[in-house]
């Protein structure tokens, strides 16, 4: 006669619905993305890199475009959630360092006198 | 009483319980939980109106972290204080200020126009990386904040997990402060040249492949449209 097998020491745990999980909020569940920085120091600095970009540009609306997309990578690698109200000027600064430096390269064989112009304005 | 090992898991277990939590009304008045953290750091009531409290919250998170009911104490190895200039001195006296980071690391955000570190945080996760023009390298970093908010402002007033790149080229650094381990484990101390070593820019040969297979299509075509 076959022996039964030894009866367990305890029943299986029953399965049972995991426990209510908490309620998380906006804030605690996502992960902030750096656009939103981007975006205000984009809308914050704008008007004023535009002005300068179709000055440089000597109102060529599309090189103004150029210029201006130049200046915002630039931004974007700088981070602008380094810099508070304080450093604006160094933002801007940097920013139109970036704007010349393309503007020297694109536009130095095709109007040198403009780009002269521009040098000694901003001398 | 031997103290709990140093843990970067525990420390951003902690943290993720604080995502979302901070001052009452920020802006205008912090609370008592933000007063309990600067209280910690050394930072009297009222005396730092306008101070930022990300460093006293990294601070908070990595004591309790750390801390042992049985002994009253923490194993928690940075000293408390609300100085992320303080923080940085530290790390580079005992060799753990490294260049690339990993999970549970501190970084430090420097500014170049303040020339200092303004602000500091826990690395959650390294979601990516990959190369400036330089050639140096920059991480794309999940982080825990304190005193932030959706726009980065320098005294936002929650805690808030933020997705930042961050390079060394920026002179953002991290504090690898699980190599502060006492006894047999001290022998883990950062080690730059290790990392430089599993850190390669891509070769020659490898950028011609990603160029061809990004590019080099689009080539293709114009020169079969020229050809026509």
């Amino acid at each position: 006669m076959m022996k039964s097998p030894p009866a367990p020491l305890s029943a299986p745990r029953p399965t049972r619905a995991p426990p209510s999980a908490i309620v998380l909020s906006p804030e605690q569940r996502e992960v902030v993305p750096p656009g939103f920085a981007l975006r205000a120091a984009y809308d914050r600095l704008w008007p004023m890199m535009r002005c300068i970009a179709m000055r440089l540009a000597d109102n060529d609306a599309d090189f103004a475009e150029d210029l201006l997309q130049e200046a915002f990578i630039h931004l974007w690698e700088l981070d602008p959630s380094r810099f508070d109200d304080a450093d604006q000027p160094y933002l801007k600064k940097a920013l139109w360092a970036r704007m010349l430096n393309v503007f020297d390269h694109d536009w130095r064989e095709r109007k040198p006198e403009l780009v002269l112009r521009v040098h000694v304005r901003a001398w | 009483m031997r103290l709990p090992p140093l843990s970067p898991s525990h420390l951003i277990v902690v943290a993720e319980s604080h995502v979302g939590y901070g001052e009452d009304h920020p802006g205008r008045s912090r609370g008592r939980l933000v007063h309990g953290w600067l209280t910690q750091v050394g930072i009297a009531e009222g005396a730092a109106r306008d101070m930022a409290w990300d460093t006293a919250f990294v601070h908070h998170v990595g004591y309790w972290s750390h801390f042992d009911r049985r002994c009253l104490r923490s194993s928690w190895p940075l000293p408390l204080s609300a100085s992320r200039a303080e923080l940085a001195k530290f790390a580079e006296e005992e060799g753990v200020l490294a260049e690339h980071p990993m999970a549970g690391d501190l970084f430090l955000l420097w500014c170049p126009a303040k020339k200092r570190f303004v602000r500091t945080g826990i690395v959650v996760q390294i979601e990516g990386r990959g190369f400036h023009l330089n050639q140096a390298p920059w991480y794309e970093c999940t982080t825990i904040e304190g005193d932030t908010n959706r726009w980065r402002a320098a005294r936002g007033g929650r805690t808030l997990l933020q997705h930042r790149v961050l390079s060394a080229d920026h002179h953002d650094r991290f504090v690898r402060w699980t190599a502060l381990e006492p006894g047999e484990m001290g022998a883990t101390r950062v080690d730059i040249a290790t990392a430089e070593e599993t850190l390669a820019f891509p070769s020659d040969e490898h950028l011609r492949h990603i160029y061809m297979d990004e590019i080099g299509m689009f080539e293709e075509d114009d020169d079969e449209r020229k050809a026509a």
